[in-house]
């Protein structure tokens, strides 16, 4: 910008000097200075600065503006990421926080469902429990009559030989005749 | 029409119910010629059994067949077949398995007053 504003002022000096020359000449006389060779200068100086303008300053000013704009594109476009971001974070925060509640929902029902299915496995347990307990008591019960009806048939046994021993000790053909004749007496045709 | 043994013994016996002694051997040979003719010679003994057995009922005669543990005397043997009647013929035999009382067998019935019946039954009321 200085160098804009230095060659403005040297094309203003350079205007000015054309009309205020026959003037000047005294004054810049008195102070040594050649006007003429003074006003070549300052053209070629104006030359030189409109030809740094045209062919340095301006081109570069707009690349560095164009720079400028795209360095504020990138920044706006870089904010929106950020809000994006933002954005994709709270929304990740969110199905985080849906996928936790989910969780803790199938957490729940999966409890509540093995809960059931434990108390379905223990009712189901205990009535079979309770059917062999049964079983179990009847085999018992079955065992224990089979037990006594062999203790009654060795018994009987038992008695049965005894029996025979004695009465075939005791029997004498007296004894015998007076049965046989007890019996058939009671015999009844 | 075939005939039954039982039936050639009925006829038998009504043949020789009435008669006289001396009869006798002509009525049993037309029975024999019969059988002959009849082809039924081979059955003579089944049928002779038969009409014993029939002749027997008809008569009001009963075997009887008496089995005790020991020999029976001839007294007691009486007092049983009186129970029978008098017409009773018995048949005695011995089983020392019994060990006491006597089995009286008939045509129907059995009469099982031995000692070892006895202990069976109880021995099956043990069991039971």
């Amino acid at each position: 910008m200085s160098i804009a504003y230095a060659a403005e002022t040297v094309h203003e000096t350079t205007t000015a000097g054309v009309d205020t020359q026959v003037e000047a000449t005294g004054v810049l006389a008195s102070l040594g200075i050649n006007g003429t060779l003074f006003a070549f200068q300052l053209i070629n100086f104006a030359i030189v600065a409109l030809v740094i303008w045209f062919l340095v300053l301006k081109p570069l000013t707009k690349k560095m503006s164009e720079r400028q704009d795209k360095i504020t594109e990138s920044l706006i476009k870089a904010e929106e990421v950020q809000t994006n971001l933002r954005r994709s974070e709270i929304k990740y925060q969110e199905k985080i926080d849906e996928a936790k509640s989910e969780a803790a929902k199938i957490l729940e029902k999966s409890q509540d469902e093995a809960k059931l299915i434990a108390d379905k496995f223990k009712t189901k347990s205990k009535q079979e429990i309770e059917l062999l307990v049964l079983q179990a008591k009847k085999n018992i019960q079955i065992e224990k009559d089979e037990m006594i009806i062999e203790i009654k048939k060795q018994a009987g046994e038992l008695v049965s030989v005894a029996l025979e021993k004695i009465l075939e000790e005791k029997i004498d053909d007296k004894k015998d005749k007076e049965l046989i004749l007890r019996s058939v007496k009671n015999i009844k045709i | 029409m075939k005939q039954s043994n039982k039936q050639f013994a009925i006829a038998l016996y009504e043949a020789t119910r009435e008669i006289k002694d001396s009869e006798i051997a002509t009525v049993a040979n037309n029975f024999v010629l019969l059988l002959s003719k009849a082809h039924k010679l081979k059955r003579a003994d089944k049928i002779m059994t038969e009409f014993i057995k029939y002749a027997k009922k008809q008569e009001g005669i009963m075997d009887i067949e008496i089995t005790g543990a020991r020999e029976l005397d001839k007294k007691t043997i009486e007092e049983i077949k009186k129970v029978f009647g008098e017409r009773t013929q018995s048949v005695q035999t011995t089983n020392p398995d019994l060990i006491g009382g006597i089995v009286v067998k008939t045509e129907n019935v059995i009469f099982d007053a031995s000692l070892k019946t006895q202990i069976n039954n109880l021995k099956n009321i043990f069991s039971t």
